[in-house]
């Protein structure tokens, strides 16, 4: 019998490997298409050597071996803290960490997988882009402060994760990885009307502007408002991210 | 004329050869998306020399030979223990034995088959998935021996018990070929889902929260996991999530929200 799944990607962290397995084209007919364009089912799969890592919720398919999954809860006030930010979040912040020695399977789907190392920095991604992590990275929330009025009822879609310090990260990606364009910023503005940054690290700060001066003018352009990213760093850009939107 | 089909997996047995038939494509605009991905109408055959099978009941498309058929009724009390284990296992109360010279063609289906070898040991399926066996094979229901298992386990209080030397065929969930076999040495499993369909050797299967406290459970989503511990196997069927979802609408796909079978 031939293998079901190959590691396609594969990075080794501290007591961890983190895989990303890519399916062989499954006998279905709904995911036929998709497989004969090259689509293929992705799943993560964690190697545990006495290591310890924190995942999204919701993502743990099975796992084998003496591994205890627990949450991150060491006082009160810091419960009360997860709790808050799970509500501005829409969805459960308490994010539980799997510790021992084994291997731990994430759920798999459609997806394209990205390993990436954070050497002590911070990176900021779209909400739904964390899937697993080193538990040496901290997880937080990041809401843009400077939103012009008009885009203040908006002001859900722009919050996103942060994820800082040092360890490998999984991130979730809609578009194949191919499709990502990487931009450097050196002290440059970077200016978008959709939500196609998904991933952006370095000193960059994020604003949203009016893409307009005055008022009626901003009324009269189809462009309301613009995401603005202004500084030194880099940023990932998916620029088909919108065709796969729509399919959904 | 061409042949109708092909024999793509064969076991033979003491006195039964079991085959799995692959049909060549059908023509007809209902099936043509699942053949062009792959899938076959299939169906199972039993080469009998002098030997006997139990199927499931209804199962039987057509026989050919000298093949006789009978139910075992087993007297008031085995009429009581069979209408209590299929009660128990979602199977049929009469499983039909065929014995004698010929071939016995089974119903076709687009569903999908497993052969598994018994030697000399036990195996506990999902319900529903026993299809056929040799008559060697001793069909039987396994209580779930923990409570946390048989209360919130999503398997029912009962399985399927195949234990004896023989072959079995099962029906699959997902493709065979995309069946994980999980050899576990004194190890623990746990799985968040219904889709451990098959386990043998020495495993208890209990269920276990998957955080300590309260909250824990409260809060992570994952509530419940059926976990395997000890030494043998654990068949997981991880794909078949991907197969069930019918009508796939492309978020689920996409966001892997699964259908919660718990």
């Amino acid at each position: 019998m031939s293998q079901l799944f190959e590691v396609v990607d594969s990075v080794k962290g501290d007591g961890t490997e983190f895989q990303v397995l890519q399916y062989e084209p499954l006998q279905n007919s709904h995911l036929h298409v998709h497989q004969k364009i090259g689509n293929r089912v992705h799943q993560v799969r964690v190697l545990l050597n006495d290591g310890k890592i924190i995942s999204e919720t919701d993502a743990f398919y099975f796992l084998r071996g003496q591994i205890e999954i627990d949450h991150k809860m060491k006082n009160a006030n810091l419960k009360l803290k997860k709790l808050a930010s799970s509500m501005v979040k829409n969805e459960a912040m308490l994010k539980p960490t799997y510790e021992g020695t084994g291997e731990v399977y994430f759920k798999p789907g459609l997806l394209n997988y990205i390993i990436y190392r954070l050497q002590d920095e911070e990176i900021i991604v779209d909400p739904n882009m964390f899937v697993c992590a080193e538990a040496t990275i901290q997880i937080g929330l990041t809401q843009t402060k400077k939103l012009p009025v008009a885009a203040s009822k908006f002001a859900d879609k722009f919050i996103q994760t942060v994820l800082s310090g040092s360890g490998i990260v999984v991130l979730k990606s809609f578009v194949p990885s191919s499709e990502l364009l990487e931009i450097e910023l050196h002290n440059d503005r970077f200016q978008t009307d959709e939500n196609l940054v998904v991933f952006r690290s370095g000193d960059i700060e994020f604003t949203v502007e009016s893409a307009a001066k005055s008022v009626l003018s901003s009324f009269t352009s189809s462009e309301a408002f613009l995401r603005t990213y202004t500084g030194t760093g880099k940023l990932w850009i998916a620029p088909t991210q919108p065709f796969y939107n729509k399919k959904e | 004329m061409s042949e109708v089909f092909d024999v793509v997996e064969s076991a033979e047995g003491q006195n039964a050869t079991f085959q799995i038939l692959h049909y060549k494509p059908i023509i007809d605009k209902d099936f043509f998306s699942m053949q062009r991905a792959g899938e076959r109408y299939k169906q199972v055959r039993i080469l009998l020399n002098n030997g006997s099978v139990v199927t499931e009941a209804g199962a039987l498309h057509f026989h050919k030979g000298n093949i006789t058929a009978e139910n075992k009724m087993g007297g008031t009390s085995g009429l009581m223990k069979k209408f209590a284990s299929s009660m128990l296992t979602n199977e049929s109360t009469f499983k039909p034995v065929y014995s004698g010279v010929g071939e016995v063609y089974l119903e076709p289906t687009f569903g999908h088959f497993l052969i598994y070898h018994l030697n000399n040991e036990e195996i506990i399926v999902d319900k529903g998935l026993f299809y056929c066996c040799e008559s060697t094979v001793k069909v039987g229901v396994a209580a779930q021996t923990s409570i946390s298992a048989a209360v919130k386990g999503g398997e029912g209080l009962f399985q399927t018990k195949l234990s004896g030397t023989g072959i079995c065929v099962l029906h699959s969930p997902v493709p065979a070929r995309e069946i994980l076999k999980m050899e576990l040495y004194n190890e623990r499993l746990q799985v968040d889902g219904n889709f451990a369909i098959l386990r043998t050797g020495d495993i208890r299967f209990t269920v276990e929260k998957s955080t300590k406290s309260i909250l824990g459970s409260m809060t992570s989503g994952e509530g419940l996991l059926q976990t395997f511990t000890g030494t043998g196997e654990v068949w997981l069927a991880p794909t078949q999530a991907l197969h069930q979802t019918t009508f796939f609408p492309q978020s689920q796909l996409f966001n892997n929200q699964f259908p919660n079978n718990q």
